[in-house]
């Protein structure tokens, strides 16, 4: 029988792959942690490792090294679990030796298996029944509609188990956030981060696995922000606290909201920026990039306000300090257009005080953004309000 | 966010970080070097420019001019991880914002000297070392 280690913190998903992969034939451990999985293979002895990138203690990255300089597991396959925000950490695994990598909030359970039979082929056995996961592999192989219907009710069973779970879920975001706003000190502050993005964590790959997509997806360009500053805590300041509270008030409009048959694929959006200043256009256009957000950018006011008299944008990003024309007053202007009254409006500015901040206001603006902005925090920001304008309204 | 101010002032001691926050450029440019050479000489032409701009508003006395030009200047050095000439620019934006171009000549011999260490620094980085500003 082929042999597949999870190493999985996450008890929910971990449980979930060992059924799936248990029903089509395989052999499944589940480990929490990257020692624990080191420990079992040689009694074990995978024919496959499936890895989360994002564990307590040793990590994924630390956890490849040590398998690849294995001389006996040393070319064992390793599917790793990633988040495509954490472009860096994804290249630090494909160099540590990943096999493959899989974006965590976007794969579902068939997908991670049809990749279990492409890496290391299909299981020879079927195994026994499981009462919750339907079919084992045989079964499926004799009915493949059968076998398909199983697969639908099978995720329609982990979403509405997802969906039951979301309002205690926000309670403890909601929670953790106002410790954190009021935490003492700076240990404190980066404890209750950590701990705040060890959830994010978990819900990314929850939603992900629950096929719940804009859930997931903004789950994870949070978890990438959160992860940010608590690498880098002089990164946490006023305008990434603040995009951090954002998101988390976002989610939660989302768990109400963005659960939804017609919100399950990432909107596409046009997004326009303006800065007179070619870096930081630059940068802006690199942060939306990450979020696969096409940008048109221009560095003149006048073309801008042209641009947004002509065409619809679902976002826009404006500088303060233009000459010629103030982002103020083109933001100003473009509330005069019928088609952008409701077009949500960020100020990227280093501008930031309070005068700023009523001017923006009293310009037609939505929010803020302090240059230089953690490219991420901007990625962030972008998902919120592009997601938020596109939602379907409450049902009665 | 960034906004230190000093140390930048004429009576500053000399800066001891490094000139550049590496992670932060590699961050922006994702490690491709194509891409760092663009972004690199882009700051270099701009920056270029925008000296010469506040250079030429200090001879008149145009402190609007001065702000605007080293507000835009700031925003680009810190947005590349030019760690510590963005303190010396927006150190002169907020002097300049407040119509006081005392400390300004001084703050700008800083800030060009700030940009000469920048490129002495990426003279030494391999595949940036024979971009040259202009």
């Amino acid at each position: 029988m082929k042999k597949v280690l999870i190493i999985e913190d996450d008890q929910i998903v971990g449980n979930v792959y060992r059924n799936k992969l248990t029903v089509d034939g395989y052999e499944v451990q589940v480990k929490q942690d990257g020692e624990s999985g080191l420990e079992v293979m040689s009694t074990f002895v995978p024919d496959l490792i499936m890895l989360d990138l994002i564990l307590p203690n040793m990590s994924g990255i630390e956890v490849i090294r040590a398998i690849r300089t294995s001389p006996t597991f040393g070319r064992v396959p390793i599917v790793v679990f990633s988040n495509t925000y954490l472009t860096n950490l994804v290249q630090d695994a494909w160099k540590a030796g990943a096999t493959k990598c899989l974006s965590k909030s976007s794969c579902s359970p068939k997908e991670v298996l049809e990749v279990v039979h492409s890496t290391i082929g299909k299981a020879e056995v079927a195994a026994q029944t499981l009462p919750s996961v339907g079919l084992s592999a045989e079964q499926k192989a004799n009915n493949p509609e059968a076998a398909s219907a199983t697969d639908a009710e099978f995720q329609a069973d982990l979403r509405k188990t997802f969906i039951d779970s979301l309002p205690a879920t926000l309670g403890v975001l909601r929670q953790n956030l106002q410790g954190l706003t009021r935490a003492p000190n700076e240990i404190d502050r980066l404890k209750l981060i950590y701990e705040l993005y060890r959830r994010i964590h978990a819900l990314s790959g929850n939603a992900g696995i629950a096929g719940l997509v804009q859930i997931a997806h903004m789950s994870s360009a949070l978890e990438a922000l959160l992860k940010e500053i608590y690498e880098k805590p002089k990164n946490i300041n006023q305008s990434t606290l603040r995009t951090v509270a954002a998101s988390v008030d976002f989610l939660g409009t989302l768990f109400q909201r963005g659960t939804l048959p017609e919100t399950q694929q990432t909107p596409s959006a046009s997004v326009l920026v303006v800065d007179d200043e070619a870096i930081s256009r630059r940068a802006v256009v690199y942060a939306l990039e990450k979020a696969h957000l096409k940008s048109v950018n221009v560095e003149d006011p006048a073309t801008a306000l042209k641009l947004l008299t002509e065409n619809n944008f679902d976002l826009v990003f404006l500088d303060v300090d233009m000459p010629g024309m103030s982002g103020f007053e083109l933001c100003t202007r473009l509330r005069n257009l019928d088609h952008q009254k409701r077009t949500p409006v960020v100020f990227v500015t280093s501008l930031n005080d309070f005068d700023n901040r009523t001017s923006s206001m009293m310009a037609g603006g939505n929010d803020f953004i302090a240059k230089p902005f953690l490219f991420i925090e901007l990625t962030v920001k972008a998902l919120i309000h592009i997601l938020r304008n596109k939602l379907p309204p409450l049902s009665k | 966010m960034n906004n230190e101010i000093l140390p930048s002032g004429p009576d500053a001691r000399p800066d001891a970080r490094p000139v550049m926050d590496w992670d932060r450029f590699s961050e922006v440019t994702d490690g491709n070097e194509e891409t760092m050479r663009e972004l690199i000489e882009l700051f270099y032409r701009q920056t270029t420019q925008q000296l010469c701009q506040i250079e030429a508003a200090l001879k008149i006395g145009k402190a609007d001019e001065v702000r605007r030009v080293a507000h835009s200047c700031a925003g680009a050095s810190a947005t590349l991880g030019m760690v510590r000439l963005a303190p010396v620019l927006r150190t002169l934006e907020k002097q300049a914002a407040e119509g006081n171009l005392g400390e300004a000549p001084q703050l700008f011999q800083n800030a060009g000297a700030e940009f000469k260490q920048i490129q002495l620094f990426l003279a030494t980085r391999p595949g940036l070392s024979s971009i040259q500003a202009p």
